[in-house]
């Protein structure tokens, strides 16, 4: 998590004071630095669910049924950030809240399938048969991933295309650039470290009745 | 100081924006580490009762 700080903080300095104001948006292009990477995440964290789904469906390996149970709360944050970073950046760039756009509209489904994956997990009560009918939603919905990436590309939508791609030059400074890489790496370490503990946690409520998380709390001290 | 707080007149937009993003943030975390503290405390509570 200190890294994830150091990295946030850095980021957010660069981005909020030394990155120079956009020549056509002004001061407001500012969001970015929350809304890109937060818009990222929500991809990664689903993508990353759904091979742990897979996994899981496959060779029935238990820890992937943690970290998807782990993974979801955190994806649909940064789902809802990028929707609301988004919406107001876009009132006063676009001159509304929201619009029925492909990648607007494709992105709120998003949040809705992570919705749906915490509700099923509460709807069951063995946890293994709401691990496993979650899977299964996670991989139906993955489909949905490569419509948020593209949906730029192949609808005519209000969002703007890709600024930052794998494969040509970003069209953006690289005063502009560095401060959002910086964020992104950020999101993602910060992603890491919360899930790793929210890890730790549905581990011990699979393993409590086992000898090891007996003699592990009272290894650490914490029994007294 | 104030100019920058401003942000060329949408400051109205950027910071309720992060504000936002600062409120989600810090409570996925405090809320994370907050569960797994009361879920240990009741482990042991339970192994006391044993």
């Amino acid at each position: 998590m200190g890294f994830a700080l150091i990295c946030f903080i850095s980021g957010l300095i660069g981005g909020l004071v030394l990155a120079p104001a956009d020549y056509q948006q002004g001061d407001s292009f500012r969001i970015i630095y929350i809304h890109v990477p937060a818009a990222w995440m929500s991809l990664f964290i689903y993508t990353f669910m759904a091979i742990n789904a897979a996994i899981l469906l496959i060779w029935r390996v238990k820890i992937s049924e943690i970290i998807i149970r782990s993974s979801a709360i955190l994806g649909a944050s940064f789902t809802f950030l990028a929707l609301a970073t988004g919406s107001i950046w876009g009132k006063p760039m676009w001159g509304t809240w929201w619009v029925w756009d492909a990648r607007l509209t494709s992105e709120l489904i998003l949040l809705f399938l992570y919705l749906g994956f915490i509700a099923l997990q509460s709807a069951f009560e063995d946890r293994r048969i709401a691990a496993k009918t979650g899977a299964v939603l996670v991989l139906v919905g993955v489909v949905n991933i490569p419509i948020i990436k593209y949906s730029v590309e192949w609808w005519s939508t209000l969002h703007q295309p890709a600024s930052i791609s794998k494969l040509d030059a970003p069209s953006i400074h690289i005063d502009m650039l560095i401060p959002l890489l910086l964020m992104a790496i950020a999101c993602k370490a910060y992603f890491f470290s919360v899930m790793l503990i929210r890890c730790r946690r549905e581990i011990l409520a699979y393993e409590s009745n086992t000898a090891w998380v007996k003699e592990t709390l009272i290894r650490n001290g914490d029994h007294t | 100081m104030i100019e920058w707080l401003a942000m060329g007149g949408y400051g109205k937009f950027v910071w309720p924006a992060y504000a936002i993003w600062l409120v989600v943030i810090v409570y996925n975390y405090v809320s994370a580490k907050a569960d797994e503290k009361k879920y240990k405390h009741e482990l042991i509570k339970r192994l006391r009762l044993k």
